[in-house]
């Protein structure tokens, strides 16, 4: 039997399997075939979620916004544009009178004569305090008519926009992102979507192909002028270099490959860039179940004696962990002796790794001091990591518990 | 940080310019839409919720900082106007349901549209089961089941952990095998 508990095993189920990393779905693959309650559960399981997803989608599936829905959005946008702007006039004639007032007694007091140079009335400094106001929009009418965009597949999908929360990654992160789309007609072909990663050059350096709505919402489903929401997550490879980078989307049949291609005859059309930090030095070593060491940044392998090493540790996480592990760097010199160490919850504390999500590359800095005194020759930078509570290290897969990640070289 | 093609447009829309607000409206109407239809269940109060989202998220341009996606953004301001329109229903039936006690108000029972919609027995119990769920826990099982959310996406509109919501998800799936195995209905 595998390590995992029937508990364990149960609430994977419910959370689902994504949340954990290839160890611990296999592990869980395992306990499912030596297990026969928790096979039966998973079968129970499985059959709630279809039913789940099966009833919803009857019955609220064929619902759409009433066709005049938009106009009485914008009415109600503009109708509200309109109060803000009655109360900013309102509130421009209050502050102007009390100016007015002001000024009379002013110029009552000191006697002057001649040509004002005040504003003369109120309307005017309302008119400017309505023209300081955020700009109201029009009215417009708005008649239903196909999204323009950036590039239709096939003279029957558009491409409407793709929608990024941020255009910085590190090499080995998780990339997020919707894509818009809105059929013209129904579609009898079910199409995958492909998203591209492509370099300055137009190479492609990473891809992730999928059916609509992760497989929930395949294109024979989208119905004439919908608009469709289409999220796409997948890993950015650790081997990317730092740059800028595209990316693009296609269309393509799902039973033969075949491209839809755009009215310009281009099969994928790009939507956005997006600026990648590469990582120097890669290592790639799992550090038990719950993360990698993707690999580090060294500032100078070429130091002098009291000079700080700078060092970044990349990470990704594979699993959430409980406990709270420490990094442990060293610098060994000849004869193995420790000449500098740092030991810290990643990233100065800022990053404990009980914190890190699954799939996040974590950026883990220190600075470790070499003494003044140490003499010329070479140091070998080595890290591990322990449990900050018992003390016990974690082990790689070779069951190495450092890893040696470079050597200095002291003048 | 550099414009994806929505941060233009909001970016436009907080200028007040009217092509882009339609825009803006037009490409998240069916979205915000379809999740008021599934949180209210009612398809003329989703149309009103739909406005009252775009209405409130058109007036809050300033506070989208792209720290989530827009359109996460939008679904916990749509999924905000469907919790205080449930809050205000459930008072409305407990008020109605004080009335029909007070003057005892007879007939033929409500025909619910879930036993019309509904073509299956097993259906219609897990249907009643998803609705007899807490507010806190049918939310997750329809943006997990019916959206089709990731569980940090789902954390994200709800406002809660992620890991809040894989606990929830837990719980809901619990308390729906349970009440259908009393009911003895899951097939």
């Amino acid at each position: 039997m595998t390590v995992l508990t029937h508990q364990q095993v149960r609430y994977a189920l419910h959370v689902g399997r994504e949340s954990f990393d290839a160890g611990a779905q296999s592990e869980l693959k395992q306990h499912l075939v030596e297990c026969t309650a928790c096979r039966t559960y998973a079968a129970e399981l499985t059959t709630l979620q279809a039913s789940l997803s099966r009833v919803m989608r009857a019955r609220w599936e064929s619902h759409r916004p009433p066709v005049d829905s938009i106009p009485r959005i914008w009415a109600r946008v503009d109708r509200k544009a309109a109060q803000r702007r009655v109360l900013r006039f309102g509130g421009s004639w209050v502050t102007t009178g009390a100016l007015a007032i002001l000024a009379g007694v002013l110029i009552w007091m000191i006697s002057v004569t001649g040509p004002s140079n005040e504003n003369p009335g109120g309307q005017s400094a309302a008119g400017r305090a309505s023209g300081s106001a955020v700009p109201v929009p029009t009215p417009v009418v708005i008649v239903p008519t196909p999204i323009p965009g950036l590039a239709i597949f096939g003279g029957n999908i558009t491409l409407i926009e793709g929608d990024l929360a941020e255009t910085r990654f590190m090499a080995g992160s998780t990339i997020s992102l919707t894509l818009h789309w809105q059929a013209h007609a129904a579609m009898t072909t079910s199409y995958n979507v492909s998203v591209h990663v492509l370099d300055v050059e137009g190479n492609l350096v990473a891809q992730s192909d999928s059916i609509p709505g992760d497989g929930a919402h395949p294109t024979t489903n989208w119905l004439p002028g919908e608009t469709v929401a289409d999220q796409h997550q997948f890993v950015l490879p650790d081997s990317l270099a730092t740059g800028r980078y595209e990316l693009a989307a296609g269309v393509y049949d799902a039973a033969n490959g075949a491209r839809l291609l755009t009215d310009n005859g281009e099969s994928i059309v790009r939507f956005a860039t997006i600026d990648v930090q590469g990582i120097s030095h890669r290592v790639g070593e799992d550090f038990g179940e719950f993360a990698t060491l993707l690999g580090f940044d060294l500032a100078s392998d070429r130091l002098a004696a009291g000079d700080a090493v700078e060092l970044t540790l990349y990470w990704r996480a594979r699993a959430q962990t409980a406990t709270s592990y420490t990094v442990s760097v060293q610098v060994f010199g000849e004869n193995k002796t420790i000449v500098a160490q740092a030991d810290s919850v990643p990233d100065g504390g800022a990053r404990p790794t009980t914190n890190w999500q699954p799939g996040e590359v974590i950026a883990d800095r220190y600075t470790i001091r070499l003494p003044a005194n140490l003499p010329p020759g070479e140091y070998r930078v080595v890290m591990g990591l322990y449990d900050s509570a018992s003390g016990i290290r974690l082990s790689t897969p070779a069951d190495n518990q450092s890893v040696v990640l470079a050597t200095l070289q002291v003048e | 940080m550099e414009y994806s093609d929505t941060l233009q447009l909001i970016g436009l829309c907080r200028t007040g310019d009217s092509q882009a607000i339609e825009s803006l409206v037009r490409r998240h109407q069916s979205l915000i839409y379809r999740l008021a239809v599934s949180i209210l269940d009612d398809p003329a109060e989703a149309d009103e919720a739909t406005q009252d989202a775009f209405v409130a998220a058109i007036d809050r341009l300033d506070s989208f900082r792209g720290d989530s996606s827009f359109t996460t953004w939008l679904y916990a301001i749509a999924l905000n106007v469907c919790r205080g329109r449930l809050r205000r229903r459930r008072v409305r039936e407990r008020m109605m349901e004080a009335v029909h006690a007070l003057f005892r108000v007879s007939g033929e029972a409500e025909a619910y549209p879930e036993q019309i919609v509904a073509q299956r027995e097993a259906d219609t119990a897990l249907w009643q089961a998803i609705q007899a769920l807490d507010d806190r826990l049918r939310e997750v099982v329809i943006l997990r089941y019916y959206h089709e959310l990731r569980l940090n996406d789902i954390a994200q509109i709800t406002g809660v952990s992620e890991r809040s919501v894989r606990n929830r998800l837990h719980a809901a799936h619990e308390r729906l095998r349970i009440r259908l195995d009393e009911r003895s209905h899951l097939s």
